[in-house]
C-alpha cells in the first residue's frame, strides 16, 4: 500500500468513526416530529422517551425542574392549557374526513407534525376570533386600550361577570323556549351558580335536541354521528353543538330562520361563517408548499370565497364592498365574522365606518 | 389488591424501582404525580404505607458491622493466614525477568513514538543508544536521521496514518472482553441510570409539548398568549362561556361607529 493509500484509508476510517458517533443525533427527526408523530400512534409515555436523543431528553428534564419549581396553581394552569390543546388536537384529527386523514397521515413524520400543528393552531385561531366577534363593543374597546400584561387579568373578570349575570339571562331563554313555568324559572336562576351553569347545559341540549327533531338532521351530519353525539356528556355535548354552529352545520336553536326582505339572515350567516372557518382539506392539499406560502395561499382563497359570496348575495353596497377587499387579512376576516354575527341576529349588515385597528 | 392491570403493574414496577437501595422517602415524593393514582385507590394507599415505612426507615442510624467482625469470621473460617499472605504485596517477588521486559515494551513505544513524530514516553535514557537521548525539551536532539530519529514529514503522516488503520483494523476484529457478571450495586446503577423519573414521565405530556414552554425549543403559541389576543381568548372562555355570550344582552355584533 502506498503512503497515500494508507493516508486515504486513514481519512475514510476516520470519517466513518465520526459519523458512527454522530450520526443518530444528526439525522433523527426533531423533537417536534418525533414526541407529535409517537403520540398520533398512541406510544406509552416511556415509549416516547426512549425515542428522544439524550439532547432533547436534556431539554425536557430542564422543563421537568421548572414545572417542579412552579407553584401549585401555576401547575394547575399548565396542566389544563395542555388538556385543552390536547382536546383541540383530538378534535381537529377527529373532524378531518377518511380522506384528509389517510392523506395526512401518509406525509412524511415533519410534514405530517408541521400540518397538524398549523390545523390546530388555525382551530384555535378561529376560535378567538370566534370570540372575539361575540364580546361586546365596549369589552372589544377595552381590550384594545388595555396593556398586554393586563389583558388575562382582566378578561377573567369580565368572564367571571358573564357567569354570574348572564347565566341568570341564559336560563331564563331556554327554559322560556321550552315551555318552562315563570314559578320554575325563577327557581333555576336563584340556584347557585355551578348549578346554575349545569342547569343550563342541560336545559340547551334539551333545547338543541328538540330543534333536530323538528328541523331534522342538518347536512353534514349522519345519523350514525347524530346518536354518537348524543350520548355525550354535558360539556363534550355543548362542544360538539358549539362546533356544528361555528362550522354553519347547525343553526342557533333560540334564534330560529328569520327571512328578512326576502333573504334567509341565519342561512346567509352560516354560508359566511362556514366560508371563513379554516379549511383543512385544502391546506392539506398544499401540504408540498412551503409554510408561508401556504398561509398566503390559504388566506388568498378564503377572501376570494367570502369576497365572491358577499357579492353574489347582496350583502353590502359596492362601496362597502371595496372597503373589505381594501383591509389587510387579519381585519378582514374580523370585519367578516363580526358581519356574519350581525346577519345572524337579524341585523342589516354593514361595516364600521372606520376599521378599529389599523 | 384485585386483579393488577397494566397501570398498576407499571407503577407497581415504578414504585419497586423507587424502593431500591437506601431509604429515600423524596423518591416516593415523586412517585405520588404518578397519573395511575388518580384512578386507583389501591396503589395510592400502597404509596402511602410506603411512603411511611421510608420515612421510618430514613430515621433510623446506619446499619454497620461491628469493628472485629471480618477477623472473628476469617478465624472462624482457618484462611486468616493465606489471606495475610496474598494481601502482603510488599512480600511477594518479582517474577524473574520483569524489569527487562518492561524495559524492552518502553524501548518499543519509543521507536513507535519517533515512527509517529510524538515525543510522549518518558524513557529512561539509558535504554536507548546515546546518539537517540532526547534534548530537555523532550526533542530529538540527533542532528542526522538515525534508526530511531524522527522520519521525513510526509513518510511521517502516512505511517501514522498507516498505524492508526491498523489499530483501528485490530480493534474492531478483536474479540469482545469476556463478560463478568455485574455485583448487585453494579446492576442497581445500571438499572437506575438511564431510568427516567416516573415523576417525568408521568408529566410528560405537558413537559413535550412546545407550545407551552418559552424556552429555546418551545417558543410556543400559548406561551406567549398575553401578547396575542386570539389566543389568550381561546385559553380564558371554554365552550360554556361561549355559550354564554351568545345571551350577552349587549350585544351590537359591529355597530357602525
Amino acid at each position: 500500500m502506498t503512503p497515500l493509500a494508507k493516508q486515504l484509508t486513514v481519512l475514510v476510517l476516520g470519517w466513518l468513526a465520526v459519523f458512527a458517533v454522530a450520526a443518530p443525533e444528526a439525522l433523527r427527526p426533531s423533537f417536534l416530529d418525533e414526541a407529535g408523530v409517537l403520540a398520533q400512534e398512541g406510544r406509552s409515555a416511556r415509549e416516547r422517551w426512549e425515542a428522544l436523543t439524550p439532547g432533547q431528553r436534556a431539554r425536557l428534564e430542564q422543563r421537568f425542574e421548572r414545572l417542579q419549581r412552579m407553584e401549585a396553581d401555576e401547575r394547575a394552569a399548565l396542566e389544563q392549557r395542555a388538556e385543552r390543546l390536547r382536546s383541540l388536537e383530538r378534535r381537529v384529527v377527529d373532524g378531518l374526513s377518511e380522506r384528509d386523514r389517510a392523506r395526512l397521515m401518509a406525509l412524511p413524520p415533519a410534514q405530517r407534525r408541521q400540518l397538524l400543528g398549523e390545523l390546530v393552531e388555525a382551530e384555535l385561531r378561529e376560535r378567538g376570533q370566534r370570540l372575539e366577534a361575540k364580546l361586546p363593543s365596549e369589552v372589544r374597546e377595552w381590550l384594545q386600550q388595555t396593556p398586554p400584561q393586563e389583558r388575562r387579568q382582566r378578561l377573567e373578570a369580565f368572564k367571571g361577570q358573564v357567569r354570574e349575570r348572564t347565566s341568570v339571562a341564559a336560563v331564563e331563554q331556554i327554559a322560556r323556549a321550552l315551555g318552562f313555568g315563570q314559578a320554575e324559572i325563577e327557581r333555576l336562576q336563584r340556584l347557585p351558580l355551578d348549578e346554575r351553569m349545569d342547569k343550563v347545559l342541560q336545559l340547551y341540549r334539551r333545547l338543541s335536541q328538540e330543534q333536530i327533531e323538528r328541523g331534522g338532521l342538518p347536512n353534514g351530519l349522519s345519523a350514525a354521528r347524530w346518536k354518537e353525539l348524543d350520548a355525550l356528556p354535558p360539556r363534550e355535548y355543548l362542544a360538539e353543538i358549539m362546533a356544528l354552529r361555528a362550522d354553519g352545520l347547525l343553526g342557533d336553536a333560540l334564534r330560529p330562520a328569520r327571512p328578512v326582505e326576502g333573504v334567509e339572515l341565519s342561512q346567509l350567516a352560516r354560508d359566511l361563517s362556514r366560508e371563513v372557518a379554516p379549511d383543512p382539506e385544502a391546506r392539506l392539499e398544499l401540504a408540498e408548499l412551503a409554510p408561508d406560502e401556504r398561509k398566503a395561499e390559504l388566506a388568498r382563497r378564503r377572501r376570494a370565497r367570502v369576497a365572491g359570496l358577499i357579492h353574489e348575495r347582496g350583502l353590502l353596497t359596492p362601496a362597502q364592498e371595496e372597503t373589505l377587499a381594501a383591509m389587510p387579512d387579519g381585519e378582514f376576516f374580523r370585519q367578516v365574522r363580526r358581519l356574519a354575527r350581525r346577519v345572524e341576529r337579524g341585523r342589516p349588515p354593514s361595516l364600521p365606518a372606520r376599521a378599529e385597528r389599523d | 389488591m384485585n386483579a393488577p392491570n397494566e397501570g398498576c403493574r407499571d407503577f407497581l414496577a415504578a414504585l419497586s424501582r423507587a424502593l431500591e437501595g437506601r431509604p429515600q422517602p423524596e423518591r416516593l415524593t415523586r412517585l405520588s404525580w404518578h397519573e395511575h393514582l388518580l384512578g386507583c385507590a389501591p396503589c395510592r394507599d400502597l404509596l402511602e404505607r410506603e411512603e411511611a415505612l421510608e420515612d421510618l426507615l430514613a430515621t433510623l442510624p446506619e446499619p454497620k458491622l461491628p469493628p472485629d467482625l471480618a477477623r472473628r469470621v476469617l478465624l472462624r473460617l482457618g484462611v486468616d493466614a493465606g489471606l495475610d499472605a496474598l494481601l502482603d504485596l510488599d512480600a511477594a517477588e518479582a517474577p524473574a525477568g520483569l524489569a527487562g521486559r518492561v524495559l524492552a515494551g518502553v524501548r518499543a513505544e519509543r521507536a513507535l513514538d519517533a515512527l509517529l513524530d510524538l515525543d510522549t514516553v518518558d524513557v529512561p535514557r539509558d535504554s536507548l543508544p546515546r546518539a537517540c537521548w532526547p534534548d530537555r525539551g523532550g526533542r530529538h536532539r540527533a542532528a542526522a536521521p538515525c534508526a530511531c530519529g524522527p522520519a521525513p514529514r510526509p513518510v511521517a503522516l502516512a505511517a501514522r496514518g498507516a498505524a492508526a488503520a491498523a489499530a483501528a483494523l485490530v480493534w474492531a476484529a478483536l474479540p469482545p472482553a469476556p463478560e463478568r457478571e455485574p455485583d448487585a450495586a453494579e446492576v442497581a446503577r445500571l438499572d437506575t441510570a438511564d431510568e427516567p423519573d416516573p415523576a417525568l414521565l408521568a408529566a410528560l405530556e405537558v413537559l413535550e409539548r412546545n407550545e407551552l414552554w418559552d424556552d429555546a425549543a418551545g417558543g410556543g403559541l400559548l406561551a406567549q398568549a398575553d401578547a396575542d389576543l386570539e389566543v389568550l381568548l381561546f385559553e380564558t372562555f371554554v365552550d360554556e362561556d361561549e355559550l354564554l355570550l351568545d345571551f350577552q344582552t349587549d350585544d351590537d355584533a359591529g355597530t357602525p361607529r
